[in-house]
């Protein structure tokens, strides 16, 4: 099989394992590593018998979720490498340290079969470190639209609590909650927030 | 001006020092804002530690000479590990078949002798727990099998199992035994499914169990905050060995779900019971600064940690090394 990013023949292409509870994540970097021509043994959702997986199937690198609890077995084969066929152990690129750094920053882990050669090692965990923050800016950006869209509801509630307390049309109970987020220094939610509270003390929050 | 500095801790009992610093106050008084991440895993804690994502941490005191040396792909940095935060504490807990086995072996047997017997009839292997390769457990389960004549490296395997599933996973049959803290020990005993065959004050007296851990690099470029952190890390010591209603308080603290996420009972178990009979309790906090008397100790956990990954004897220059961060 030919390797399109290096043109290599030669080599046989890596196993990889993929160890991941999210498993959005998973999928898109089992598409970049099966794009880029690596031989995906078997993607784990669950770390349950990870050490017997190994065991069995022998991959030639491993990729955790840096937040698995399970992450500790595997450092047990790592040290109990004299009971193993084929140890792992962990990926410490000494020659760069940058990759490591960034792969920690990005919650990236690998463990690697002792002997691994780290030139090829090294490009499987870059495509998991990218793929990872792109997750992670992924999930931000939905978490922004969801605050956005919580902080919008809050807001409309406060409104119609002035608009039918205080005979306010829609535009001027805008405009009254602006000008008192303004006074006290406050984002306008944490205005529309403490509106709702007066309006809930005085019970008349029930619109 | 306060400092803000990060801390990763694992939930255990005996994060205890780091918890009770943070709720009386004891980080404050030293100008720190100290923010208690909690790790997944020890290897996460390692990692994050060697690469400053963290900038100290609840350390398991193996964990120390492993980082120093490079030990079993660990990331090799200078670390520091000044204070004892917890001395011993562990227990090791048998399966009730593995204590039949124990105490019907007749003159001239060992367990030993037993399990290389079932070995050789293709028997299965019996498997012992521990909580991560580079721990006091391991080691003192080490030392355990090997006062019953067993080889710890051909006659038995070791498995890593996080201490909350080490109950369930000797009630499943999945390990054989255990060393961890408590209450897990007592846990199993009250449920029948095991018996106390060694505590690791018995194995190894005033065993430094857990350290504050942190790298060179950190201590030297945040020389106050270093102080200042050792300083809290001590009074929070002292404060935990201060008492049952100090013990007390510490519990429901730790109950709480942004740190242990146990029952206050099954935790105060943990800081307020003895174990087997004893009159203190049975987690001892420590935090008092080595001194040289302490130096035998702390080259034999130089020495045992690094047999845990190779036979070959340790060189001079290693075990020099290896006593570095404990200023030795």
């Amino acid at each position: 099989m030919v390797n399109s990013k290096t043109g290599k023949a030669a080599t046989p292409p890596l196993k990889v394992l993929l160890v991941d509870e999210e498993p959005g994540r998973a999928a898109i970097l089992e598409r970049a590593l099966l794009d880029a021509g690596y031989v995906l043994v078997s993607r784990l959702s669950s770390a349950d018998r990870l050490v017997e997986h190994v065991a069995v199937s022998q991959p030639d690198i491993v990729i955790v979720d840096i937040d698995s609890p399970d992450r500790d077995c595997l450092e047990n084969m790592a040290v109990l490498s004299r009971s193993n066929p084929k140890p792992v152990i962990m990926f410490s690129d000494e020659d760069n340290e940058e990759t490591i750094a960034s792969a920690i920053k990005a919650g990236v882990s690998a463990y690697v079969a002792d002997g691994m050669n780290p030139d090829r090692v090294r490009p499987i965990v870059q495509v998991a470190v990218a793929r990872f923050r792109e997750f992670q800016a992924l999930k931000n950006e939905l978490q922004k639209t969801r605050d956005q869209l919580a902080d919008r509801k809050l807001i409309d509630k406060a409104k119609g609590l002035l608009m039918k307390h205080r005979n306010f049309n829609e535009d001027e109970a805008y405009h009254a909650m602006r000008k008192l987020a303004m006074e006290r220094n406050q984002r306008l939610v944490d205005t529309a927030r403490n509106v709702i509270e007066v309006f809930e003390m005085l019970g008349g929050g029930g619109l | 001006m306060q400092q803000e500095i990060r801390i990763g801790v694992i939930a255990l009992t005996d994060s205890a020092p780091f918890v009770v610093a943070q709720k009386t106050g004891f980080f404050e008084a030293e100008n720190l804002t100290v923010e208690l991440v909690k790790q997944a895993s020890w290897a996460t804690l390692r990692d994050k530690l060697a690469y400053g994502e963290i900038d100290a941490a609840h350390m398991l005191s193996p964990m120390a000479i492993a980082l120093q040396l490079g030990l079993g792909g660990s990331p090799k940095k200078d670390v520091l590990a000044p204070l004892v935060l917890n001395r011993s504490g562990n227990a090791i807990t048998v399966s009730k078949a593995l204590a039949a086995l124990i105490s019907g072996l007749v003159e001239g047997e060992t367990l030993g002798s037993a399990l290389r017997a079932a070995k050789s009839r293709g028997e299965r292997v019996m498997v012992f727990g521990t909580v991560f390769p580079f721990s006091m457990h391991t080691l003192q389960l080490r030392r355990w099998l090997r006062l019953n004549d067993v080889d710890p490296d051909q006659d038995v395997r070791f498995e890593v199992v996080p201490p909350i599933r080490m109950v369930g996973s000797l009630q499943a049959g999945l390990i054989d035994a255990f060393c961890v803290g408590e209450p897990y020990n007592s846990l199993a005993v009250n449920e029948g499914l095991g018996t106390i065959v060694a505590t690791s004050n018995g194995l190894w007296p005033k065993a430094p169990e857990k350290v504050l851990g942190c790298t060179r690099a950190w201590a030297q470029e945040n020389p106050e905050a270093m102080t200042g952190l050792t300083n809290a890390l001590r009074r929070a010591c002292l404060w935990l060995e201060g008492g049952m209603e100090n013990r007390s308080k510490a519990a429901a603290w730790l109950s709480t779900s942004d740190h242990v996420n146990l029952p206050g009972s099954v935790l105060e178990m943990a800081l307020l019971a003895t174990i087997k009979g004893g009159t203190d309790p049975f987690i001892q906090f420590d935090g008092a600064e080595l001194t040289e008397d302490q130096r035998p100790m702390f080259e034999s956990l130089v020495v045992e940690t690094h047999a845990l990954t190779s036979s070959r004897p340790l060189d001079a220059i290693q075990f020099a090394s290896g006593l570095k961060p404990f200023g030795f």
